[in-house]
């Protein structure tokens, strides 16, 4: 077979082969592409100011170290001005997290940032090994993730930074969206398919920029610039059900590479007909609310990268017809009419919606307010983190109280 | 594990081989004795005497170097293999043939297995070879540092001193 030449430089041998456009590239061109696409995503939805502290969430893993490799050299090469920092958290998990740590902490020397690493042992009381011991393997993933979530932020504040930015890829986005899809959360569906997401209640904001990134680019991204990062799987066991989702995402993937990205998008036009859910998920941000808003707006069609080059050419121009809709109420009168038309007898589905509303907790917003026992933001009066962990310290073995 | 251990290779004598580097990371390393590098002769030929390409070089890789339990980590759909294997099976009458423990199954290479089946299982282990020569899908195979799509994925034929790498993007984030 003869050797394939680059589509884009033309002289160098075609070494990979995009997933969403199937473009030939060379090893150097892939680089820049994939590096020049993330500064696009940066710069049409803002997610950054001159002079910002931005944590990195490093668990030593190809998503985030690629992450920082990339912000890394994107910051310097565009002068965005930021301050890099990278945040690890340790879940106190032998022979898994202690040896992806030592990732982080090559990784810190490598591309000279200071890093913090937040045990769950000092902001919990617990490790993850302790809690294993005490509920066993079965739904420990529930209390990991709870603590996380809370541990980043809390991170970030001990830092006094206020965005933290996560290695969260297409793939990862796509297979939140069918999740969410088919657990019926339309809800969170739409919260995980924005950029920005935070509230002015939490103080901390997350982003994703690698959002629009195929995991497989960035893998190839590591290989070809030969980062160094860890890859085991944790050690107790993985979520199935995201497992299966995952699996129906890498096989649509070798049908229809371009699958992933269109499942984010439709993720995100899901989202803006949720009802209750503005398309801002940050409508109660302390920073200028406005200045979320056509975060997400651009950042659907700002992305770019698929218009006109797929078959979902068409769906980027309705998507676009779709935001000249200024709200989701529009649309819904929209739809409804029009079913009312096509077909008269048929009163049913317009009266879907309102049931639907009333009953079902995925429109409901959420209110916020804060947990009463360690002050972090909550929608209940104690937060999950305390209520898990109260359960914890009632079944701490006597030995250890 | 044992079976692939103890099952000797077809005897073919003075088979000639292609001397190559085969590299595993992004987690699959653990499935191969931890070892990232793998410096294999592979025959030249399958038994069929088609040249050996990476279809072959997954069959080889899963009788020979894979170490662990977990094949479906490697290879496509365990479960999918098991069960048109079992329907295929219930169909006929000859189970002896293959080993009975379903983890195991795997390891047999169809091509090993075929002569000795019946005609109905042999057409259905055809149809389901093209699966188990492919690695599963979130492997990205690699042909000297270039994505194996541009080389002709499965029907690649090996050359000597090629290096293949296979990475997960499976694991950790």
């Amino acid at each position: 077979m003869a050797p394939t030449l680059c589509a884009m430089c033309k002289t160098q041998r075609a070494l990979i082969k995009r997933p969403k456009n199937h473009a030939k590239l060379c090893k150097a061109c892939f680089i820049t592409i994939f590096e020049d696409e993330v500064h696009h995503t940066i710069t049409s939805s803002n997610l950054f100011f001159p002079g910002e502290k931005v944590a990195i969430g490093a668990s030593g893993g190809k998503d985030s170290t690629v992450l920082a490799s990339v912000l890394k050299t994107l910051n310097e090469r565009h002068g965005y001005g930021l301050d890099l920092v990278l945040l690890s958290i340790d879940e106190g998990i032998k022979g898994y997290r202690d040896d992806s740590l030592e990732t982080v902490k090559r990784n810190a020397l490598q591309y000279e940032m200071p890093l913090k690493i937040v045990g769950y042992d000092e902001l919990y009381g617990w490790t993850m090994d302790q809690v294993v011991e005490t509920i066993g393997k079965k739904g420990n993933c529930t209390y990991c993730g709870v603590f996380r979530r809370q541990a980043l932020d809390r991170g970030a504040k001990m830092l006094g930074i206020k965005h933290v930015v996560t290695g969260h890829n297409a793939d990862d986005v796509a297979e939140t969206v069918l999740m969410n899809l088919l657990r019926g959360d339309l809800s969170r569906l739409s919260r995980s398919t924005s950029i920005v997401t935070g509230d002015s209640r939490s103080e901390v904001k997350r982003s994703k920029p690698l959002k629009y990134s195929y995991e497989k680019e960035i893998v190839l991204y590591a290989h070809h610039k030969k980062l160094d990062y860890f890859s085991t799987e944790c050690i107790y066991s993985p979520e199935a059900f995201r497992g299966s989702a995952r699996s129906l995402i890498k096989q649509l993937e070798r049908v229809r590479p371009s699958a992933i990205l269109d499942i984010v998008r439709s993720g995100e036009d899901m989202s803006r007909l949720v009802p209750g859910e503005s398309s801002s998920p940050c409508d109660g941000c302390k920073t200028t609310p406005a200045a979320y808003a056509p975060v997400v707006e651009d950042d659907v069609g700002g992305c770019g990268s698929q218009n006109g080059r797929t078959p979902g050419g068409e769906m980027a121009a309705m998507d676009k017809q779709l935001r000249e809709n200024e709200a989701y109420e529009g649309l819904e009168i929209d739809v409804a009419s029009t079913m009312a038309r096509n077909k008269a007898t048929q009163n049913e589905k317009p009266k879907d919606l309102p049931i639907r509303n009333g009953g079902s907790k995925a429109a409901t917003r959420q209110v916020l307010g804060n947990c009463k026992r360690c002050g972090y933001m909550s929608s209940q009066d104690i937060c999950q983190a305390c209520t898990l962990l109260e359960g914890l310290n009632k079944n701490r073995p006597q030995i250890q109280i | 594990m044992s079976a692939a251990a103890t099952q000797a290779p077809p005897a073919v004598p003075a088979v000639q081989t292609i001397p190559i580097t085969v590299d595993f990371s992004g987690g699959l390393e653990m499935l191969f004795s931890n070892q990232r590098r793998h410096s294999l002769d592979v025959p030249a030929a399958d038994d069929e005497g088609n040249k050996s390409n990476i279809g072959f070089l997954v069959r080889h890789l899963c009788s020979t170097a894979l170490k662990d339990p977990r094949t479906d980590l490697f290879v496509l759909d365990h479960h999918m293999y098991v069960s048109s294997l079992s329907l295929s099976l219930s169909l006929t009458h000859t189970l002896s043939e293959l080993p009975s423990h379903l983890g195991s199954e795997i390891h047999v290479s169809p091509l090993d297995a075929r002569p000795m089946m019946p005609r109905r299982l042999r057409l259905v282990m055809l149809i389901r070879s093209g699966s188990v020569s492919s690695s599963r899908p979130g492997i990205l195979v690699l042909i000297n540092d270039a994505d194996w799509e541009l080389e002709g994925e499965e029907a690649y034929e090996l050359q000597p001193g090629d290096n293949i790498l296979f990475v997960s993007t499976l694991h950790g984030g």
